[in-house]
């Protein structure tokens, strides 16, 4: 189990997975720009497409800090972990009603994009930088696979399957208890600075949780397979 | 789907000067030939075209040309906006000229992504055509908090506000930002426009926005029937 240093009365202590660096296809960037056939795409928009997947490879460091926390209680809308962290979601009975830990994460792909397309917007390169972004959405899609199928190893190793990935701001539950989430690593350093609003900086970052269900309990149709 | 056409201006020799041929430039603006453009606006100013003339008969045509393809979805966002830069740099040339004719703009727009989100191109790419349509823009960048759209819409004495918002996080923030207005009670003073990837016009309707924009496009075309809309409500 990740964090093995979990027990029922305690978090597990803070683990950190690097993605494999994403492979940003050109083909997955110019269909995100709704480009279905790819034959007539212009020369000078291929060009740039192009350019902006290749350099987006070189600014990515994918990294992800994570870490078991048993649930003391999920109660209808009502989490509350051993924490005695509590957050609201409907979402919560059907999709974590039989957890007995849950894996919060925060995930980022680096500081690199986003420096490069602030440069590329302040010198007017609008394009590439909208290509550039769009390289850095498929990429923390990509690292977020990743670390799943990373967290789903382990987790059918100790007989238990994933949920899926929930987080504060998704449906119901309140982008504002992302401050609460954040402090469920407060001992350790991330990578990821939370600000007032809490939007996150790196802005290609991402925050949730993941479930943890025995597999000898009935599978919710939410769950990995 | 229609085959969008060069709308070609009418009666645009009797505004030119003899000999005069605006057919390279609607091409350049149309293949965003940027350099071209400005040596050919440059050109026209030289030989003496009213500013108006050359935005109206020179610019125009191929940029709506390119917004037209877009809409019929024959073109899409980078090309539009390799369109828009080469707009761009003629509008450079003739907006000081327009301002020294006293010709306002089409209106003044406050732009900005929500509180808590940081997410920048989308309401670049809006800023971009909202500007070559001809509106004042002052853009209030990611992350702004309901007093700052306040704080600035009445200060500029904007026509228009629009509230960006990239991911399914932060639409609430649309829908606080509405209701500081209203609190603040200056909703009636403006026209409000919401748009990003996961809005629509269900969730306009829901939070009490004027309009939504699916696309820049549209939020260009949004906000010149909200500015003819008001002017005509006012005459």
């Amino acid at each position: 189990m990740p964090g093995n240093a979990t027990t029922a009365l305690a978090p597990g202590s803070c683990e950190t997975y690097d993605p494999p660096k994403p492979d940003i296809l050109l083909e997955h960037v110019l269909r995100i720009q709704g480009y279905r056939d790819l034959t007539r795409v212009r020369d000078d928009v291929r060009a740039i497409a192009t350019k902006m997947a290749a350099r987006a490879g070189d600014l990515l460091a994918p990294t992800v800090v994570y870490r078991p926390v048993p649930v003391r209680a999920c109660d209808g809308e009502t989490l509350t972990l051993i924490t005695g962290t509590r957050f609201s979601s409907a979402e919560f009975a059907g999709i974590l009603g039989h957890c007995d830990r849950v894996i919060p994460f925060v995930l980022t792909l680096g500081n690199g994009l986003d420096q490069e397309v602030i440069g590329l917007l302040d010198s007017g390169d609008i394009v590439e930088a909208l290509f550039l972004e769009t390289a850095g959405w498929l990429a923390i899609e990509q690292a977020s696979r990743s670390f799943a199928r990373h967290l789903q190893q382990w987790a059918l190793a100790d007989g238990f399957r994933l949920t899926r990935r929930l987080g504060p701001g998704y449906k119901d539950w309140d982008l504002r208890e992302q401050r609460s989430f954040f402090e469920l690593f407060s001992d350790t350093e991330l990578p990821v600075h939370l600000m007032e609003s809490c939007a996150m900086i790196p802005k290609k970052s991402r925050s949730g949780l993941y479930g943890l269900a025995p597999l000898s309990k009935p599978r919710h149709n939410s769950q990995l397979n | 789907m229609t085959t969008p056409t060069l709308k070609i201006p009418e009666g645009w020799e009797g505004r030119a000067p003899d000999g005069w041929d605006w057919v390279p430039l609607w091409e350049a603006i149309e293949q965003g030939g940027h350099i071209f453009t400005d040596e050919f606006v440059r050109g026209a100013i030289d030989a003496g075209i009213n500013p108006r003339v050359i935005l109206d008969d020179g610019l125009f045509p191929g940029f709506n040309l390119q917004g037209d393809r877009f809409t019929e979805q024959i073109i899409f966002i980078p090309e539009m906006l390799i369109t828009a830069r080469a707009m761009k740099a003629g509008l450079a040339l003739i907006r000081p000229l327009l301002a020294a004719n006293d010709e306002k703009p089409l209106g003044i727009f406050v732009m900005g992504t929500v509180l808590g989100d940081m997410h920048d191109i989308g309401q670049s790419i809006v800023t971009i055509m909202l500007e070559n349509a001809g509106f004042e823009i002052t853009n209030l960048g990611t992350d702004v908090h309901p007093d700052r759209f306040i704080e600035t819409a009445m200060e500029q004495k904007a026509d228009l506000v629009g509230f960006s918002a990239l991911l399914s996080t932060t639409v609430y923030y649309q829908k606080v930002t509405i209701e500081e207005f209203e609190k603040a009670g200056h909703r009636g003073k403006v026209n409000i426009l919401i748009g990003g990837a996961p809005t629509t016009q269900e969730w306009a309707n829901e939070i009490g926005a004027d309009g939504w924009g699916k696309d820049a496009i549209a939020a260009v075309n949004l906000a010149k029937d909200l500015i003819a809309k008001n002017r005509e409500a006012w005459a």
